[in-house]
This record gives C-alpha cells, sequence and structure tokens, in this order.
C-alpha cells in the first residue's frame, strides 16, 4: 500500500512523491539555515528551534488523540510549520511564547481548518503574526533595537547606512535566527529546485519585484541589494511562499502571487508601521490565493479553454 | 408553537438556547464589552433589566399594539428602558457608565432584546415573558462573564481588576485587543456546542415564525397565522 | 381608516408614556447627577486646598495672567486654586495648584500628562508652604529635569496669579521677552533685531552670538551676562579689562571668521554627513542627518519616515562648539522637540566622552537615541579626517 499506491499532494497531479518525501525535502533544505542561526545566535536559538518543532507535533497528536481520529503525523508537515516558525523568531523570544506561538499554528490555522491541504493560510506565517500582534514586546525587541547586539539591517538601512553586503549574505547581522544568512538559505533554494520540490516562479518574482520596486523607490543598486538580503525576504520567498496549499498551482498564477506578495512588502517596510512586512504579505496573499487559482484555471487536458 | 414548561422557559437561555452562543445574537456588545470582567458584568446585569421589563411591558400590551407599527412601538420601548438604566446608572454607579460609555446605550439596538420581543414576548403570557427575560439576560450575562474571564486572564493577566500572581507577567495581549476577542468567542460558541449537541434547537426558531422580520416579509406573508 | 387610526394612536401613547417615564426618571436622578459632577470637579480642588470649603468660578477675561493658567476658582476664605497648562519643551502638563490668602502653595497635583514617568505624580507635595520667594529653591527632579522645571513653572505662574488677582503687580515677561529686553539693552544701536549666529568659534563661558540685523553690532551672552560689541569693536557694558579684552578679542575672531567648502571624498567618513566644511580658523561645521521616529503613530519604527538634518560645528580635537536642527518632521509635540533649542544647545561643549549625557526628549527616546547618534557620527567624523579613528 505504501509505495503502490498513495495520493499525491494537492493538486493531486500523478507523481510518485508523497507528502512525506516531500516534507523531508524541505526539512533537509532548511538545515543549512538551522545551522546558521545555532552557529550565529547560540544556544538561544537550538531551544527556540526544538520547542517550536516539538509543540507544532505534540499539538497536533493531542488534537487528533483528543477527537479520536488516525494520526498524520507521519507525513512530517508538523515538524515544517515548527521548524519555519522557530526560524521567524528573534533569539530573544521567551521560549514559552514560541510554544503558544506553535500551538497556535498548528492546532487553530491547521488542524481547525482540517489539517494538511485544506488550511486557508500557512500556519507559520499566521503563527508568526499572532505572536507579533500577541507579544508586543517580542515586536520590540526583534524589530527596532537590538536583537542580539546589533540593530537589524533594516534599521541601519533607514539610518542611511548600508550594512556591508557580505556581512548580509553570511548572516553576521540583527534578526530573526532562520533570515539573516542568505547564503544558507540560498543552499536550500538550490536543494529544493534540483529536487522539483518547488518551482522556481514565486521566489523569483517575489524577490525580484522586490527589488525593482526598491529600487525605483530608492534609486540605488547597492541600498536596494541590500534590502533584498535583508529582513525575512528570503526565508518568506523561498520557504514559505511555496507553500503547496497556500499558493497557486500555474506558472501564471505563480507569478501574480509574488508581484502581489513583493508589491505588498515593499509597501510595508517603507510606509506601514512595521519594519518588515513579508510576513503580512504573504499572509494576505495567502488569502487571495483562491481567487488567483479562479483566474487562473490550469487547462484540462482535452479540455475546452 | 408546542408549549413548553415554565421551568424550561427559564433555563433554555443558560445553556441550550444560550442567547450568545447558540443564537448568536448581540454580538456586538459581547466583542466590546469583555476586555473586563467587571465591564461585562455590567454589561450583562444592565441589559438583563431591560430586557425583563420590555419582555413584561411588551406582553402586557401585544394585543393592542397593531402589528404594522409592531417595531416601532417595541423600540421606543426598549430605548426607554435603556434610558432609564442609564440615568440611574450614571446618578448611582458612575464608575460603571463612564466604564460602558456608549455601549451602555446601544442596549437599545442589542438584536437580544428586539429578538426576545419579537420572538417571545409578543406570544406569550407576562409570567412567562419575564420568565424568559430573566432566563435570556442571565444567559446573555454568563456569556459575557466567560468571555471576559478568558480575556482578561490571559489579555491583561487579571480577575476582575485583581492580578494573578505568575499569569499577569506572561499575558498575551492579542486577547484584550478585537481579534482575541473573536477567537475567544468561536472558541466557545465551539464548546458549547460540543457540550450541547443533540440538544439544541434543530433550527426550529430559525424558520418564519422565529424570524424578527416574518411580519413584513413576502416570502412567508400569512404563513405565521396559519 | 381605522386601523391606521388605530396604529397612529397607540405609537403616540406608547411615546408619551415612555415621555412622562423618563422625565420622572431624569426628575430623580439629575440632581444626584449634578451633586457628583461637582464632587468630582471639588474633588480636585479639595485635593489641592483641603482646608477649602466653598469654591467658585473666578471670571478671569479681565486680568492679564500668565498664558499657561486656563482657569481659576477663588475659595471662600480667600485663596485660590489655579489651572494651568504647560507649553514647550514638556508636553501640555495640566497642574492644579492652591494658594492660600498669605501667597503660598497648599497643594498642587498633576491632573493629566503625556509623561510615562511617574515622578510628576508626587512633584507637587515639594511645592507645599512655598511661596513666590523660595519657589526657585525646589529642587527640579534628576532624568526628569525639563518635566520638573514645567512643573515649578506652573506652580510659579499660580503664585503669581494668586498675586494679581489680589491686587498685585507681577513681571510676566516670558524667556524670550527677557532675552530680548536684555539683548537691546547690551546694544541699544541695534534697535531690538538680532539674528543668533550659529557658533563655528569657541570660547570657554559663551553660550550665544547675536548679531545686530542693522549691523551695529552683536551681542555676546558671556558666563550668563550679556555684553554689546558695537560696530568699532568695543565692548559695552561693566565689566574688568581682562573680561573685556576677552570678549573683544572673541567679537574680533567672530567678525572675520569665514566658511570655506572642505571636500572629505578622500576620508571614508560615515554615510549619515552630507555636507562637510571648515573655517578658516580649522574648525569644522557638518551637516548629518538623524534617524527619528518618523511617524505619528505610537509604537513602531517607521524606515521611510524622513530624516532629521542637523548641523553641527566641531574644534579641532572633536569637541562640538555649537549644534541646531535644520530640519525634522518628527511627531508633533514629542520627537518635534529635537528642534526646540533647550535640546540642541545642550550638546555644546560635549565630546566624544560625554556627547550621550543630555537630557532626552520624554516621550521620544528613539528620537533622541537618533540625534544622539547622528551627533556621535560627526565626532568620529572628525576622529577620522584628524586620523585617531580606531
Amino acid at each position: 500500500m505504501d509505495s503502490k499506491l498513495h495520493i499525491s499532494v494537492s493538486p493531486h497531479i500523478r507523481s510518485k512523491k508523497s507528502t512525506k518525501d516531500i516534507m523531508l525535502d524541505v526539512i533537509i533544505a532548511l538545515i543549512p539555515a538551522t545551522v546558521a542561526a545555532v552557529i550565529l545566535f547560540g544556544l538561544p536559538a537550538l531551544w527556540l528551534v526544538i520547542a517550536c518543532v516539538a509543540s507544532a507535533v505534540l499539538g497536533e497528536a493531542l488534537f487528533y488523540k483528543v477527537l479520536k481520529k488516525e494520526l498524520p503525523i507521519g507525513d512530517l508537515s508538523a515538524v515544517v510549520t515548527g521548524l519555519l516558525l522557530a526560524l521567524n523568531l528573534s533569539a530573544n523570544v521567551p521560549v514559552w511564547q514560541a510554544v503558544i506561538g506553535s500551538l497556535f499554528a498548528i492546532i487553530i490555522v491547521k488542524c481547525f481548518f482540517g489539517g494538511i491541504g485544506c488550511n486557508v493560510v500557512n500556519p507559520a506565517i499566521t503563527g508568526r503574526v499572532f505572536m507579533l500582534i500577541a507579544f508586543g514586546s517580542m515586536a520590540q525587541s526583534a524589530f527596532p533595537l537590538d536583537s542580539v547586539a546589533t540593530a537589524t539591517p533594516l534599521v541601519e538601512l533607514a539610518e542611511g547606512n548600508t550594512p556591508a553586503l557580505l556581512d548580509l549574505f553570511i548572516g553576521n547581522v540583527g534578526g530573526c535566527i532562520g533570515e539573516t544568512s542568505a547564503l544558507a538559505l540560498l543552499i536550500g533554494f538550490v536543494y529544493l529546485l534540483v529536487r522539483k520540490v518547488i518551482s522556481w516562479h514565486i521566489p523569483t518574482v517575489y524577490v525580484a519585484t522586490v527589488f525593482l520596486f526598491t529600487l525605483a523607490v530608492k534609486g540605488d543598486l547597492t541600498v536596494a541589494l541590500a534590502y533584498i538580503l535583508s529582513g525575512g525576504l528570503l526565508l518568506g520567498a523561498i520557504f514559505m511562499a511555496t507553500d503547496y496549499v497556500t499558493s497557486p498551482s500555474t506558472p501564471w498564477g505563480k507569478v501574480i502571487f509574488g508581484v502581489g506578495a513583493g508589491v505588498i512588502t515593499v509597501l510595508i517596510r517603507f510606509w506601514g508601521n512595521y519594519p518588515e512586512g513579508v510576513s503580512f504579505a504573504i499572509l494576505l496573499m495567502n488569502i487571495l490565493n483562491p481567487f488567483i487559482e479562479k483566474w487562473t484555471p490550469r487547462k484540462v487536458f482535452g479540455g475546452q479553454k | 408553537m408546542k408549549k413548553d414548561g415554565n421551568l424550561s422557559v427559564l433555563l433554555r437561555g443558560l445553556l441550550v438556547e444560550n442567547p450568545v452562543f447558540v443564537l448568536v445574537l448581540g454580538t456586538c456588545p459581547t466583542l466590546a464589552t469583555t476586555q473586563t470582567v467587571i465591564g461585562a458584568f455590567a454589561m450583562g446585569l444592565a441589559a438583563m433589566a431591560v430586557l425583563i421589563c420590555s419582555n413584561v411591558v411588551i406582553s402586557l400590551l401585544r394585543k393592542v399594539i397593531p402589528d404594522t407599527v409592531r417595531i416601532p412601538c417595541y423600540i421606543v420601548i426598549i430605548a426607554g428602558f435603556v434610558t432609564v438604566v442609564q440615568m440611574f446608572m450614571h446618578a448611582f454607579l458612575p464608575e460603571l457608565y463612564e466604564l460602558l460609555g456608549v455601549y451602555l446605550a446601544l442596549i437599545t439596538v442589542n438584536c437580544i432584546i428586539l429578538g426576545r420581543a419579537e420572538m417571545f414576548a409578543s406570544k406569550n403570557s407576562v409570567a412567562r415573558s419575564a420568565l424568559d427575560g430573566v432566563g435570556m439576560g442571565l444567559g446573555f450575562t454568563i456569556a459575557l462573564l466567560l468571555m471576559a474571564t478568558v480575556r482578561e486572564v490571559l489579555g491583561a493577566g487579571s480577575f476582575a481588576g485583581i492580578a494573578i500572581p505568575f499569569i499577569k507577567d506572561h499575558t498575551i495581549g492579542i486577547f484584550t485587543q478585537a481579534p482575541g476577542g473573536l477567537l475567544v468567542y468561536g472558541l466557545l460558541i465551539f464548546a458549547v456546542t460540543a457540550i450541547t449537541q443533540g440538544r439544541a434547537p434543530k433550527k426550529k426558531s430559525f424558520g418564519c415564525e422565529g424570524c424578527p422580520s416574518a411580519a413584513n416579509c413576502s416570502a412567508c406573508m400569512g404563513k405565521e397565522e396559519a | 381608516m381605522n386601523r391606521y387610526l388605530k396604529s397612529i394612536v397607540v405609537l403616540t401613547a406608547i411615546c408619551g408614556v415612555i415621555a412622562i417615564l423618563l422625565s420622572a426618571t431624569n426628575f430623580v436622578t439629575a440632581p444626584i447627577i449634578k451633586q457628583n459632577e461637582n464632587a468630582a470637579a471639588n474633588k480636585a480642588l479639595l485635593e489641592v486646598m483641603p482646608e477649602g470649603k466653598e469654591f467658585t468660578l473666578v471670571d478671569i477675561s479681565s486680568y492679564e495672567l500668565p498664558d499657561t493658567v486656563t482657569s481659576v476658582y477663588e475659595e471662600s476664605s480667600g485663596g485660590y486654586v489655579v489651572q494651568l497648562t504647560t507649553a514647550g519643551y514638556s508636553t501640555g502638563l495640566v497642574i492644579m495648584c492652591g494658594v492660600d490668602k498669605t501667597g503660598a502653595v497648599t497643594g498642587a497635583t498633576c491632573l493629566a500628562s503625556g509623561e510615562t514617568l511617574g515622578a510628576e505624580k508626587t512633584y507637587g507635595d515639594k511645592t507645599v508652604g512655598k511661596t513666590i520667594e523660595d519657589i526657585d529653591s525646589v529642587d527640579t527632579v534628576a532624568s526628569i529635569t525639563r518635566t520638573t522645571e514645567a512643573y515649578r513653572n506652573a506652580v510659579k505662574d499660580a503664585l503669581n496669579t494668586a498675586i494679581i488677582l489680589g491686587g498685585g503687580s507681577v513681571d510676566l515677561r516670558s524667556d524670550e521677552e527677557i532675552l530680548a529686553d536684555n539683548l537691546d539693552a547690551a546694544l541699544h544701536a541695534a534697535g531690538g533685531k538680532f539674528t543668533p549666529w550659529f557658533m563655528v568659534e569657541e570660547l570657554e563661558g559663551v553660550a550665544a552670538v547675536y548679531k545686530a540685523d542693522n549691523g551695529s553690532g552683536m551681542v555676546i551672552t558671556y558666563n550668563g551676562n550679556f555684553y554689546g560689541i558695537d560696530s568699532a569693536g568695543s565692548v559695552l557694558g561693566e565689566a574688568d579689562e581682562a573680561t573685556k579684552t576677552l570678549i573683544a578679542d572673541y567679537a574680533k575672531k567672530v567678525n572675520s571668521s569665514k566658511v570655506n567648502s572642505f571636500s572629505a571624498s578622500s576620508y571614508e567618513l560615515p554615510a549619515a554627513i552630507l555636507k562637510t566644511e571648515k573655517t578658516a580658523s580649522g574648525n569644522y561645521v557638518f551637516e548629518v542627518k538623524a534617524s527619528g521616529f518618523g511617524i505619528n503613530g505610537d509604537s513602531y519604527y517607521n524606515p521611510s519616515g524622513e530624516p532629521i538634518i542637523i548641523k553641527a560645528s566641531v574644534t579641532r580635537g572633536g569637541k562640538i562648539i555649537a549644534c541646531q536642527t535644520l530640519s525634522q518632521k518628527e511627531s508633533e509635540g514629542y520627537g518635534s522637540q529635537c528642534a526646540e533649542p533647550e535640546f540642541y544647545t545642550q550638546f555644546s561643549g560635549k565630546d566624544e566622552t560625554n556627547y550621550k549625557e543630555i537630557d532626552a526628549i520624554s516621550g521620544a527616546t528613539i528620537t533622541t537615541n537618533g540625534y544622539v547618534t547622528a551627533v556621535g557620527r560627526v565626532i568620529e567624523a572628525v576622529n577620522i579626517i584628524e586620523g585617531r579613528a580606531k
């Protein structure tokens, strides 16, 4: 049963890959960023990762236990949710807050809407936004002030200082634990592309939109480059905007999704109340996803246009 | 409509036909005044007072009020009682008056009160209407208290203004804001539905006979009398 | 027809009955509500004048009172309770102050403030028993100097108000008017028209230089005194010879001072430095941008906000001579105070070791931090140019 018959992930196109295989690939792709996070931010980062992953997995198990339903934990998706949420937190977030955010993401955002494949929005992103609103203290300490000894690059940029691009690329700057190292994230991106887990459309279009829009606003190539390497853009574009369930399935749909997320991100970064707009942008595009899918229908083989 | 016993009239408002969690009426004050337990309690009692008075008076006048001007009559009666309650609170409970602010006056347009006038008081005896007012008012108050308890304890780390040790250092601010209110509301509806499963009225009061606009609705003209 | 008539009659009757009910309730509750409101108002009055009995509002339109006074109550035994709203550096404290008939403070309390520090709540207690003679002896509270200073000035205004209402006369000139009068007294020839000069030359003890608009000379404030210097360069006013020579020399330096453009492109200066100039005497004049709060919101830093532009003059060696805010778009009433002289003149005389030791703008920590950082960048730039950079 396991090897012969399986249901591929939505949109249920014939594929040999099971959900578990895909989630395993995503986890492998996240390993460089996780390792970088622990190297750059030390033990607090490790605790956050462990707390988030454990509470996501246990939370889901508990939910299905209470409902007396079969446990779908084998598909590893809860691990991915917990890991992504952890990478989206700043190192000084207390562990108890991380646990609550993770439980919110898995139980309310995912399980309540019917579990894997049925959630309307990306659980990790929503968990992060929930924490941002719920724990004002976290938002403040993570963004405008020092996260770990240094101001985040977006704040530095606003002051008119362009942080060294190399530092931004390696990740030697302040910010959320998993977002600072562009190098580690790009390694993960290449791995996912090679394994054909995701297509290039959303991340590339998303980042390109942010780059061009920033260039148009700021008029400086280095500054625009610094802006795409800063904040949670790469992490969001590669790992969270590409979530199968909450992003369009056709190439053109993906392009629309990427452009929309990019525009919203820049609008929030420059004219909004928060320094970073990636999570809000992806969340908003998640909500618009059903409409994008409607505008860009998949051509059915042999069917009429 | 089958006549229920008097006890059932009194008790069903508490859970089975709880106005907030089952009938989903009066959501605006439910979300707006449940940030603190004290505010929720005061709101519940004020609404209950208005509800009992208006139920009694409307039931008394049910044979006098012509159908065509029914709604204006109800609104005038309800608004009158709300203003009376408001004046008394302003005079004798000024702190609570300040706390509830505009939501006190907004009891006038609380759907529970107009809804019960239309659904129950206009068709039942004075005593039964009073019982219904007490039951529904208690149900409303209990619902508000439940929500306020969850929101204040988790969001502000206190209960009725008294700080709770440990929790007060680990508050989750979202619960005192609107999204947290909706979240708690949804979860409590879920809990009540889970508890009352099977016993909740199977939409019986949601047909034309329970609809406040039935009389003016072309789709059901005459059905009610039949 | 009958049906319509019935509807109208019933609705009208119900309205009538409800109206009677409401007026009856109002008849019962209105006096109580009125009493409560009076008690609430009197409570604040009694708090600052515990022995007061009856208070009546005074019509103050016929008196010339300090600008901060908003209302005055007269107590039956002859004292006054004055309500004031402060303006300027501290953002609108609303203060209630009682003054008895002997002219001593009976109590002061802060009804509303934009502050978060809390000390302004108890500061009023320190002023109890003070009169107009010794009110200045009340110490301000460190770290909220500005707020408590405004508080003390308000209490002083209240004491003055009591004197005026009691028939006395008081010097009510504002700081600006006193300054203008002092300048005019020091150099009559200018006819009261002066422009502050942005100091690029340094002398210990000199706080400010004002040039007469009609070219008749200048006024230098030296150790708190005003000295006029006429166009011939001689010093007017009472002073010993040594001081006169010192001031005359400095005036000469000011008159001959010239700011030249100066290219710093061969140095790697902080990106925030916008413009570099140098005086003939070797001091630096820089323009630098500082990141501010930038938005009228309350909690988050906005990266798109307009920067604050600061002009600063620095000696060789890196000591700030003067500092001035050229432009800013900070939140009105909070961060916008960085454009007030009370704030930016604090940097005069500071150097690398102590430029952070200034009073922050209360309620605008992010603006203050941005400003201080920018001043630090100026000093850093001088260090780089002079080869002291670490």
